[in-house]
């Protein structure tokens, strides 16, 4: 929702001067503004007569209804914004038109038509970003115009037909396609587009966004330009881009202007009502529909449908974009950091800023939100859409991609299910499900519904309106209320075992399925939060001590040898490593100053000709690089627990620590734990492992249990 | 808070003075540094000097004085201007070395008499032009003068800090204008020169400037630094100095923010802050936010050991970090005691969930083995950001047919109903813990603690005697004039106690083993519960072997002092079996009362904290009561009330 928006207006220029040709809402007004800081009630007792009051402390305070107060508030008068600073020449105040008149040419406390000029800039600042801050009026908009020659069309010395500019979000290629499929089966556009217009008066016109310039106080410092940025990006650009088009392809803009301008005319001499007029033109143009779509879909935070000259356009605005505005909670500062770049690259560059999306990943799953805004069937709508382009197939395959998402199948299940390739055929469709708002991506949930929840701080809506529509849905069911649900599910974190939702909800088969719709119902309103398993590896002292003590006896029994730098031929527990401890200080510092990993291998060859054994492979060669740092500061580690932060590149004594983890273990389980010990970040959920290991959540749970001292388990969303 | 905004104010890249010329319309008259934006060249003459010819040195009489410090700061100046000249070179190969045409922004800049007196902000494509156009009525030609002050900036930057400033020097010159004809007079017209340089060097240098214009009128300007506004503060925060303040107070600081200050310690909430301080409640919220909106202090939650605590997403990256690492051990581990590992303090955060309070992690990990402050604990998971307060949300379910509405089912009761409400004199358990005592602040100036107190504290059996009757509470505060109702009276006294045993003196020794380097200056010596409030629920023989706990940190050496620390301390296992005596005659008890107007509340939108501090009743009085609401059976068990945890 963009609580800013005040109205969408429509200006043009022709050789006769500026003209705001249609508005929507009928008449914006701004919200007031106070120059100070408007006082606060709860704090206004305080300013009352403090002499009087420090004669008369037992008496307390006066009683001091708050209404009075509000009495005594400064209201901004009607029309006080006219008269301003300056205040002669305004000609709302001047004119002392009737009131139908005031409503027809003034706006905002201006003269309709001096807003229009101001609106329309000089040719030069056409065909790039509009910005212009008034006061707490901000104008919004991409202006375009015709060549010096007064003929439209498009910009033949760039690359990209229309601006060059922003050409990325959808709707821009929405315009780039049907330009195309125009362009190829018309005639060539170009001269054809010059030629067909001989004569237009149109100059410039501009689709302009008014918003109320939101107060900066109350959020950080830049985010309004960026959230001026992301409407202008979003909402701005793609109109005019549109528009644009369908002036130079076909002289449309002008006449929609033509039509509204006569309508206009024919209203005001009539003496119609302008209410009559605005309803006229809703009936006689598509331009008019289209603003009052784009405006009410903006303010109730939808997806706006409309067309405009024939071409279907879907805008909508980051359902989170307000959040810039407002210094959030703390919790919600997790929500808005700037999430990864892998995720920025799979949803794309529209989708990464105030969606709030989770990461796209195989391991999550989709649901559909059948919630749209049309019809009861969230298939019909897109077939009927999709059975226009003719590709059957696509369709099909589709409607099958949607009847086949559930919460407990993976996307990469969806694919090998589908037989669809998961990055270039599902996650797109997923992409394009979710920019509709048809779908969402949820962690996946075991079809048992054996999968931890937990609650969010915050619900979107108040709980008891949350109840209400419960009960509305599952109170003939059985289930019971909404809050004793939470209190189960907020509960079941604490326990011992058994805490996923079967176990402390369902409890019984029979009622799974009734159940899943409950799940489902709750994660379309965001009200449960998957817990994820993180897990990570300690190695304590008493492993290092291990370790060490092995070593060192091997160490021993080498300790004749004359060369200090000896492998170790015997590792089949540490294949990998070289005898450093026997190292002198010396030779152990020549090491270091060696670069890492594959650096000048020649260096290190050196030394290591000298090997006896002459065992030594390229592998070693690597690892000897690699263990100096961990030798230096490894010293120090041996004498309390550590964490090995990324078992995936750990040091050589770090494997040595994992392999000796294993020791006297199941070597079924060990070599599963050797498998994926390397997943064992903290990072990776235990979806990821299991997709990515492609085990089973028992196998899992085994080698968890087996190597229970070693590792460190947490459960936190994601 | 997101990111920070920049603290770095956005540099000006020109100032320019335009009017609305008689002959030639919008003309620049002014800029600095010159020639930065294109104007058309000038092919009459005006009464304005030619932007060619900008240089020509005109002093006026009265500001020779200004000019030389204009001079001193100018050599400075060269360089970003130099730099500011190349970026768009870089760019356009078409405008060279201009930032922009005049023409193109012209209409803004010198607009229509409508926009004249309102601030406007007009952008290029790579610049953004702050401006206040003014129209003055007169004896002009035109019979107005037009004329506008800009400041031209980057296209990217946040000019918020930047709009009083603008107003303001637009103001000043409106005054100097109006008073003697400064800027339409060919005489002192050319110091606008002047201005408009020492304007751009001052501000981009020091961020401040004065500027003598004439006898009366001068510029005054120094920008701030843009901070957004601070979240709203609510009752139950506990405020935690990020710097160390009592450094910071100066004797002509705002008395209620000196006063505030001083129980800022990471312990105290708002509400007791107020009562601490003697503030008024709302006078206190704000001089919080006002710290907040420095950003000196942040905000954490109120620790009892009846919390529940969970990790949050960034323990992630969090876990690996070195100051994460290296800060957490030493500064939750009480002195004196050796520093567990991180991978077992880790072990120990990530088994801190919903559902389960402090106090029974606690028992469950053996924390005190460990000598791990548990406040510190949790406090610094908060602050770091991997660890969340899980609140409690009562809801009040509507009730089911066949279930008696507050019809208490049980009869018997657990050891705990002697935190019962109760109007009747109330045999009070002993041991009642402090932070309850501050939850429910009242400014303990109101009444003369010490004096009325000591003879109580001092005996040692006091805690297996019956506590005061209301009577002599009221006696032991006479100047109170409002009762709220017995539990106040009852919390009363035994917060009484508390400030005893606290000496009314926040900082103790055991606080100095702060690490510096969390900067987490304040620190308080008592635990905010013991032990036994998180027991609401548990047994007795539970509740028995946990009074052992050394839950409570260290004596502090403020304890020693205290003259009852000794009595106090070691009458605490005692205590177990006189709750257990006390409870008896209360069995068979009807429910107990609660305030009616916790009812609305329960509504699964107030958290316990709020609903606490607000009642000021601490939390097992409050599960008391929430109990008698649902007509629960006992511990855990409330009823029609349902806890939803989150």
């Amino acid at each position: 929702m963009s609580e800013t928006l005040l109205a969408i207006l429509l200006v043009t220029t022709s050789a006769k001067g500026s003209t705001l040709v249609y508005r929507w809402p009928p008449s914006p007004a701004a919200s007031p503004r106070f120059s100070r800081a408007k006082p606060d009630v709860a704090l206004s007792r305080f300013h009352i007569d403090n002499p009087w009051r420090a004669s008369h402390p037992s008496e307390g305070l006066p009683d001091f209804p708050e209404a009075h107060d509000a009495e005594h508030e400064w209201k901004r008068p009607a029309r006080e914004r006219s008269r301003s600073f300056s205040s002669a020449g305004s000609p709302s105040s001047s004119g002392r038109d009737s009131p139908k008149d005031i409503e027809y040419e003034h706006l905002f406390g201006y003269s309709s038509e001096f807003l229009a000029n101001l609106l329309c800039p000089q040719r030069s600042m056409c065909h790039q970003k509009f910005e212009l801050l008034v006061d707490d009026l901000a104008f919004i908009g991409h202006p375009v115009s015709a060549e010096e020659d007064g003929a439209w069309r498009f910009k033949q010395e760039k690359p990209k037909p229309a601006h060059g500019r922003g050409d990325r979000g959808r709707e821009a290629r929405v315009r780039k396609d049907s330009q195309t499929d125009r362009e190829s089966s018309a005639s060539p556009p170009r001269p054809a587009s010059s030629e067909k217009q001989p004569a237009t008066w149109l100059q410039r016109f501009h689709f302009v966004l008014v918003l109320d310039l939101p107060d900066p106080s109350s959020s950080a410092s830049g985010n309004v330009t960026k959230y001026f940025d992301i409407i202008y990006e979003q909402i701005a650009f793609p109109v005019a881009a549109v528009l644009f088009q369908g002036q130079v392809l076909s002289n449309f803009v002008e006449q929609e202007c033509d039509i509204l301008g006569s309508l206009k005319d024919s209203c005001s001499a009539k003496g119609n009502e302008f209410s009559s007029y605005m309803i006229q033109a809703l009936e006689a143009s598509s331009i008019a529909p289209a603003m009052k779509t784009l405006y009410e879909a903006i303010k109730s935070s939808s997806v706006a449908y409309m067309t405009l000259h024939d071409l279907p356009l879907e805008l909508q605005l980051p359902p989170y974009l307000d959040v810039l505005l407002h210094s959030e909670e703390e919790q919600e500062a997790d929500l808005l950091a700037p999430s990864d770049d892998d995720d920025y690259q799979v949803w794309g560059q529209e989708m990464s800023f105030g969606y709030r999306l989770p990461s796209l990943t195989a391991w999550k799953s989709l649901i559909l939100l059948d919630d749209g805004p049309e019809d009861v069937d969230p298939y019909a709508n897109l077939r009927t859409s999709l059975i226009g382009t003719g590709d059957r197939t696509l369709v099909d395959g589709l409607i099958k991609f949607l009847e086949t998402a559930t919460m407990s199948l993976s996307l990469a299940e969806m694919a090998s299910l589908l037989d669809w390739d998961l990055e270039t055929q599902v996650f797109p469709t997923v992409r394009w499900l979710v920019h509709h708002r048809r779908a969402k991506v949820v962690d996946m949930v075991h079809s048992g519904l054996k999968t931890v929840f937990t609650l969010p701080a915050q619900f979107d809506a108040p709980l008891s309106e949350l109840t209400a529509e419960f009960n509305k849905q599952f109170a003939r069911s059985g289930v019971p209320p909404l809050p004793r649900l939470l209190v189960a599910i907020s509960t079941s974190s604490s326990k011992e075992n058994d805490t996923h939702f079967f176990a402390s909800v369902v409890k019984t088969k029979e009622l799974l399925p009734l159940y899943r719709d409950v799940v489902l119902w709750m994660l379309k309103r965001d009200m449960l939060i998957t817990l994820h398993l993180r897990i990570r590896i300690v190695a304590p002292v008493h492993l290092k001590e291990r370790v060490r003590h092995a070593r060192s006896k091997k160490g021993s029994g080498r300790k004749h040898s004359k060369l200090r730098n000896q492998l170790d031929p015997s590792g089949e527990v540490f294949p990998q490593e070289i005898a450093w401890l026997s190292l002198s200080p010396k030779s152990m510092r020549r090491h270091a100053r060696l670069p890492s990993v594959g650096g000048s291998r020649n260096s290190r060859l050196s030394e290591l000709i000298l090997d006896e054994s002459g065992d030594s492979d390229s592998r070693r060669e690597e690892e000897n690089g690699e263990s100096q740092d961990e030798l230096e500061n490894g010293s120090e580690d041996e004498n309390e627990a550590s964490m090995i932060n990324d078992p995936g590149r750990a040091t050589p004594l770090q494997r040595r620590w994992l392999s000796a983890m294993s020791d006297g273990k199941d070597p079924v389980i060990a070599r599963r734990f050797e498998q994926i010990n390397q997943y064992f970040d903290g990072k990776k959920t235990d979806d990821e492992i299991l997709y990515r290991a492609d085990m089973n959540r028992r196998e899992l749970r085994e080698v968890l249990l087996e190597y229970n001292d070693y590792l460190l388990t947490f459960l936190h969303p994601s | 808070m997101p990111s920070d905004g920049d603290s770095f104010l956005p540099r000006i890249q020109s100032v320019f003075y335009a009017v609305f010329d008689n002959s030639l319309g919008p003309t620049i008259v002014y800029q600095v540094p010159e020639g930065l934006i294109a104007v058309p060249p000038p092919n009459a003459n005006t009464l304005a000097t030619p932007v060619t010819e900008q240089f020509a040195p005109i002093e006026p009489p009265g500001l020779t004085a200004r000019n030389s410090s204009t001079s001193l700061v100018s050599p400075s100046d060269a360089r970003p201007t130099s730099r500011s000249l190349y970026s768009p070179q870089k760019r356009s190969g078409s405008s060279t070395r201009f930032l922009f045409n005049f023409d193109d922004i012209s209409k803004y800049v010198i607009p229509q008499s409508q926009l004249c007196g309102r601030l406007v902000t007009c952008s290029t494509k790579r610049h953004r032009i702050i401006g206040f156009p003014v129209q003055l009525k007169g004896k002009y030609q035109r019979n107005y003068l037009r004329y506008n002050l800009c400041f031209v900036f980057e296209r990217g930057a946040d000019l918020s800090c930047y709009e009083p400033v603008v107003r303001k020097v637009s103001r000043v010159l409106t005054a100097c204008e109006e008073e003697s004809e400064f800027l339409s007079s060919p005489n002192t017209s050319p110091a606008i020169h002047a201005i408009l340089e020492q304007l751009y060097e001052d501000l981009n240098s020091y961020a401040e400037t004065s500027i003598p214009i004439d006898r009366f009128n001068s510029i005054e300007l120094k920008i701030f630094p843009f901070y957004p506004n601070p979240p709203p503060v609510k009752d139950w925060m506990v405020p935690l100095a990020l710097i160390n303040l009592d450094k910071r107070i100066e004797a002509n600081w705002d008395l209620t923010m000196v006063k505030v200050c001083r129980h800022i310690d990471g312990v105290n909430h708002v509400s007791r802050i107020a009562h601490l301080a003697d503030c008024d409640l709302a006078l206190t919220r704000l001089a919080i936010s006002h710290l907040l909106y420095y950003q000196v202090i942040m905000t954490i939650d109120i620790f009892q050991y009846s919390n529940m605590y969970t990790l949050r997403k960034n323990i992630q990256t969090l876990a690996v970090e070195a100051d994460v690492k290296e800060e957490c051990g030493p500064y939750v581990t009480k002195p004196g005691k050796p520093i567990p590992d991180w991978p077992q303090l880790l072990h120990l955060y990530s088994r801190l969930k919903p559902g389960k309070t402090v106090l029974e992690w606690m028992v469950k990990h053996e924390i005190h083995e460990l000598g791990i402050d548990v406040r510190r604990f949790t406090s610094f998971g908060v602050i770091k950001g991997f660890l969340r307060r899980v609140h409690r949300w009562p809801v009040l379910l509507p009730s089911e047919p066949g279930t008696p509405v507050n019809e208490p089912k049980r009869t018997r009761v657990n050891s705990l109903s002697g935190w019962a409400y109760s109007p009747s004199p109330v045999v009070l358990p002993v041991d009642l813990s402090p932070s309850q005592i501050l939850l429910r602040g009242r400014a303990p100036q109101t009444a003369p603690v010490v004096p009325s107190l000591s003879p109580d504290l001092a005996s040692p059996p006091m805690p297996l005697s019956p506590r005061p009757t209301p009577a002599t509470v009221s006696a032991a505060t006479p100047g109170r004039t409002r009762r709220a109702s017995a539990a106040e009276k009852v919390l009363e006294q035994l917060r009484n106690r508390d400030i005893q045993k606290t000496g009314g003196s926040p900082r103790t020794s055991w606080i100095q083993y702060t690490d510096p380097t969390i900067g987490i200056t304040a620190t308080t010596p008592t635990p905010q519960d013991s032990p036994i409030r998180a027991v609401g629920g548990t047994s007795q023989s539970r509740r028995q072997s946990l009074s052992f706990l050394p839950a409570n940190p260290p004596p502090s050496p403020v304890l020693a002092k205290a003259t009852i620390s000794a009595t106090l301390t070691p009458s605490r296992p005692t205590l177990s079996p006189s709750v257990s005596t006390t409870t008896v005659p209360r069995n068979g008890r009807e429910s107990t009362p609660f305030p009616k107007e916790l009812l609305p509340l329960l509504d699964g939108e107030h958290h316990t904290d709020e609903l606490a501090v607000r009642f000021e009743a601490g939390w097992p009085l409050l599960e008391q009561w929430l109990m008698a609401i649902g007509g629960g059976e006992g511990p855990g068990d409330f009823g029609r009330v349902a806890m939803i945890y989150r």
